[in-house]
């Protein structure tokens, strides 16, 4: 191997002057939540606001638990909260910095008849003109802890109303919605979750991994716009959506081979015809088995992927093995922008960046959350280490492999993940490396970012909510 | 002088042939097993082992005596015999540059499956060549476990090959597959981008016009339509064939007396699957860490 054919790193230590770091970001302090909220899955920017959807704390009840479980480690986390404290959603104007809460979970009876909040978080939103819009309309996919998923709208940001077509109009356990994506005014949208039968382990999976689509969403007009994993049964989801250059594309969660990229024109009647433009995890495999995060940026899809932390795939018993990011082009070509060098079907990918996977880092699981702000596309991580799964049934490894390991483990430090950003994909640079000064302890990754023309606002995910020593924090970078 | 290439993989990995292919790009040299690393000096790996007592010296006798004297026959290697045994005192990276000096500038090209058979073996190619290409060629747990219980069944003298190395680890074909590609993992993590490299041999083998070129492109050598037409052949190699009767192995048995590619059953080549039980092991299925190692690896 010639030293030239060595990859060089291209990542730089220092952020570029005049850019966002780590001490431009301050906290926001939210009213009105209740004290089960541990993470924002959606925020959006709509009538000159911020529009703040939340998520509480798994149920007990329904035998979910987050949090650290190794028979070699110990510990094991409750999440606690209330069973009627449910999904909220709040509004924050930047400019008079006023908090306003428009929208509460209903509270029902459950199906023991005990009084419980409906929905559970609110995990996709996305601003779109339907066929039967007048203007630019904001819609959310509100997660049930018990029933089906339900969609909302706004026209003003303000006043949040109920749509029809719960659950995709199917009668089936479907609890809640994954993605959304706005085209040929058209709002497509993909189901996740059971909430019966495999419990939070399959959050992250359907019985139905369908892109669905609605022209209009209000009367819950919604229509398969794919086959069911697009004619593959190793699709146990459809994780991703992104519009690109007048094409929608679809990425699945495919625990057996690695993810896959889809794509269609999205032209003529539903159910469109679909073609495959990533297979087996961009050929690397099951490690990279759950897309994560897409982002058009500067003539590309930027697509990032990891494995499934949650158990289905044993995989995470193995690793750590650090997260993935591709670019494609319109033409179908695609570079590796940080992973594991490799031979592919479509020629030797070396990672444009230099880096290997996880920016350098084994122990980034996830480029969890992907944002365009500044001229930059930033990406927010999450760790492992937090979570050490990788040191559970590790027989194969000897003393000093294990103790390694460990000793990697310990250093975690609470609180922590990355922001990083890139002017063009390929060279990176920190925001910062261990969360933000004082972030709480709890907060384990970033799981939405929302740039706005007042600076770049942050949601850190937390394992509990405040009633468990957590909650959700709200981070705002500014100049 | 150019850094060698080491493909690492267990035996029934496809080795032998990926060897003899490369070996006859016109930039490289593919080496028959030479089993060099499992020892310090020459007269470590010469007298330490009953494995090199046996036929594991084949493959360095035959390159010596095609390298020194221009044939292999029993006098050549007679003559290779006794020029080792009076340089037993040489380290292994001193034999290895005194093969590289009469190959001239072209790419070594070594896949010797000892070199997995213990740790310190794959630490001596790490540290004697630090700068070389590593290529982990990988085959499915099933087929490779397959393969080696049809090999000892077919060959006389693989029959008793677990007595032969005394490892009852690596006479369990699944177990050897796993601690060997368990090492090649750990002991690669952390190299320099490019330095390591992992290749799924049936893609690699049902689909040579796509990989081929790819290997020279990390190999900084020619991917003309020459070059690839030169791979194509490994049957040319001089080590592709049976060697005299005193040297006759230094590679997979199969391979000498077939090494000629089969394109109609290369296109055939299918991945199997993990689940399912093993014909080798009537009732049992893959260990859960099999399952997980391969996995890893991009089977399923």
């Amino acid at each position: 191997m010639p030293e030239d054919k060595v990859m060089p790193v291209r990542a730089v230590a220092e952020p570029t002057v005049g850019k966002l770091r780590a001490e431009d970001f301050s906290e926001l302090e939210i009213p009105y939540l209740n004290p089960s909220i541990r993470t924002s899955q959606s925020m959006a920017w709509f009538a000159d606001r911020v529009i703040l959807g939340t998520g509480r704390s798994p149920l007990g009840f329904l035998g979910r638990f987050t949090g650290q479980e190794s028979p070699r480690r110990g510990a094991h986390t409750s999440t606690g909260g209330s069973d009627q404290d449910g999904a909220q959603i709040l509004s924050f104007d930047p400019v008079s910095e006023v908090w306003t809460k428009i929208y509460d979970s209903p509270v029902l009876p459950g199906k023991d008849g005990t009084p419980r909040a409906r929905d559970r978080s609110i995990r996709a939103s996305l601003v779109c003109q339907t066929l039967a819009d007048d203007a630019p309309t904001l819609y959310l996919g509100a997660g049930s802890l018990e029933a089906q998923v339900t969609f909302l709208r706004s026209e003003d940001g303000q006043t949040i109303e109920e749509c029809g077509g719960a659950g995709f109009n199917l009668d089936a356990d479907v609890p809640s919605a994954r993605a959304m994506a706005c085209l040929h005014g058209r709002l497509f949208c993909t189901p996740t979750g059971r909430n019966y039968g495999r419990g939070m382990y399959d959050d992250n999976i359907t019985d139905f991994p369908i892109v669905f689509t609605a022209t209009d969403p209000r009367s819950g007009n919604w229509v398969a716009a794919s086959e069911p994993g697009f004619g593959e049964a190793e699709n146990l989801s459809i994780n991703e959506l992104a519009v690109f250059e007048d094409h929608l594309y679809a990425a699945t969660l495919n625990p057996r081979f690695g993810f896959q990229l889809w794509k269609t024109d999205a032209r003529g009647e539903p159910p469109f015809k679909w073609y495959k433009i990533i297979d087996r995890g961009a050929w690397l495999g099951s490690t990279n088995s759950i897309p994560a995060a897409v982002k058009v940026f500067k003539g590309a899809l930027y697509v990032t992927a990891t494995v499934q932390r949650q158990g289905r795939s044993s995989l995470d018993n193995y690793g750590p093995f650090p997260a993935e990011m591709i670019r494609v082009y319109a033409n179908d070509d695609w570079d590796l922008v940080s992973g594991t060098a490799r031979f592919t079907p479509n020629g030797v990918k070396r990672p444009v960046s230099g880096l290997t996977g996880g920016f350098g880092d084994r122990y980034t699981h996830a480029f969890w959350r992907t944002a365009i702000h500044d001229g930059d596309l930033v990406v927010g991580t999450a760790g492992w280490r937090w979570m050490p799964t990788y040191l559970r049934n590790r027989d194969e490894l000897s003393d000093a492999q294990y103790r390694r390991l460990c000793e990697d483990a310990d250093k975690y430090r609470a609180g922590e993940f990355k922001l990083w950003r890139s002017p063009d994909g390929e060279t990176w640079e920190l925001i910062t490396e261990h969360g933000f000064p004082g972030s709480s302890p709890n907060n384990y990754g970033v799981r939405e970012l929302l740039p706005t023309p007042h600076g770049l606002f942050v949601a850190p995910t937390a394992m509990v909510g405040a009633v468990g020593g957590g909650g959700l924090e709200l981070w705002w970078g500014r100049k | 002088m150019p850094q060698p290439l080491f493909i690492l993989c267990p035996p029934r990995s496809y080795s032998s042939i990926v060897c003899a292919m490369l070996g006859q790009h016109p930039q490289c040299y593919g080496l028959p097993e030479l089993n060099l690393f499992l020892g310090d000096t020459l007269g470590e790996i010469w007298y330490g082992t009953v494995f090199m007592r046996s036929f594991g010296k084949h493959g360095l006798l035959r390159t010596l005596a095609e390298l020194h004297d221009g044939e292999q026959t029993e006098d050549s290697v007679i003559r290779a015999q006794s020029w080792i045994e009076t340089r037993l005192n040489w380290p292994i990276a001193k034999v290895f540059a005194h093969i590289q000096e009469c190959v001239g500038e072209r790419i070594l090209i070594d896949k010797s499956p000892s070199t997995l058979f213990r740790q310190e073996a794959l630490a001596r190619v790490m540290l004697n060549f630090p700068d070389a290409s590593l290529l982990h060629l990988t085959r499915h747990p099933r087929g490779t476990s397959e393969s080696v219980i049809a090999l000892r069944e077919g060959h006389e003298g693989l029959k008793s090959l677990n007595q032969v190395l005394n490892d009852s680890d690596r006479s369990d074909p699944e177990r050897m597959w796993r601690l060997s590609h368990e090492l090649v993992l750990a002991m690669t993590t952390g190299l320099p981008l490019g330095r390591y490299m992992r290749l799924k041999g049936e893609w690699l083998m049902a689909n040579l016009a796509v990989y081929l070129p790819q290997i020279c492109d990390w190999l900084d050598i020619r991917s003309d339509a020459d070059a690839i037409q030169a791979m194509m052949h490994p049957e040319t190699s001089p080590y592709a064939c049976p060697g005299p009767a005193n040297a006759p192995r230094g590679n997979d048995p199969n391979f000498l007396e077939n090494p000629r590619l089969d394109p109609e059953r290369l296109a055939r080549l299918k991945e199997p699957r993990l689940e399912g039980e093993l014909s080798w092991n009537p009732g049992a299925h893959f260990d859960p860490r099999t399952v997980g190692l391969a996995k890893r690896l991009g089977y399923a």
